[in-house]
């Protein structure tokens, strides 16, 4: 009886594992989208991001204390 | 968007910053455009710029724009992916928090062109709510160049 259901639970186990293997692609994991850390009043976070123009570079350090920002983010898709 | 560029450009920075895409070919729950485009996840800076160049032509954008590095560092930061919007006071602080993704996009949208509004015509920004959260410590997340 025990080797019945140890062949029980090696199939099974065998199958799970096909099944975990037949999903797996080479596609990027999707990311999580999550509110993050950020609230209203909380100092944003700062960066340097190139342009896209690739005429220089945007320091959101050096925009502070001049003039308000808006940020949008976002891609094609 | 490119609507309150145009009008407040000259009172306020914006910035579009592109980040990994939400739904490239080969990526997470693909949309038929991106297919029909060869819209895939981008493997260097220069695929990222291309796309965006791609964005900004087929659809008349002229915000200036961005380019999120291949760490995905602001992104993260801002946890900004799929999309998103921020309004930024001058003294640092967050003035505006949308919801990430689609559904927190229109409404943002227009939370900002309202915030925009008022600060254009008293020429001082609204005040913060009173359950503001306290500005904390600013964090910079992107590496040196040199790094």
């Amino acid at each position: 009886m025990k080797h019945v259901i140890y062949r029980v639970a090696l199939v099974y186990s065998l199958w799970w594992l096909s099944c975990c293997a037949w999903g797996q692609t080479d596609r990027p994991a999707a990311p999580r989208r999550s509110m993050g850390n950020l609230q209203v009043g909380r100092a944003a976070p700062t960066f340097v991001l190139p342009t896209l123009e690739g005429d220089g570079e945007f320091d959101l350090r050096q925009v502070i204390g001049t003039r308000p920002v808006v940020l949008f983010f976002g891609s094609y898709t | 968007m490119e609507t309150l560029y145009q009008t407040y450009r000259d009172q306020v920075e914006f910035r579009l910053i592109y980040i990994r895409e939400a739904h490239a070919a080969d990526g997470h729950r693909p949309v038929e455009y991106a297919k029909r485009l060869g819209i895939h996840e981008h493997k260097s800076l220069e695929d990222r710029c291309n796309t965006a160049k791609s964005l900004l032509a087929d659809h008349a954008l002229t915000i200036p724009c961005l380019i999120d590095n291949m760490q995905d560092q602001v992104n993260e930061a801002y946890a900004a992916w799929p999309d998103r919007i921020f309004v930024i006071r001058t003294d640092g602080r967050l003035a505006i928090v949308a919801r990430p993704g689609p559904q927190g996009f229109a409404p943002a949208l227009r939370d900002t062109e309202r915030w925009l509004a008022e600060f254009s015509r008293t020429g001082s920004e609204p005040e913060l709510p009173k359950n503001a959260a306290p500005a904390g410590r600013t964090r910079h997340v992107t590496d040196p160049p040199d790094k």
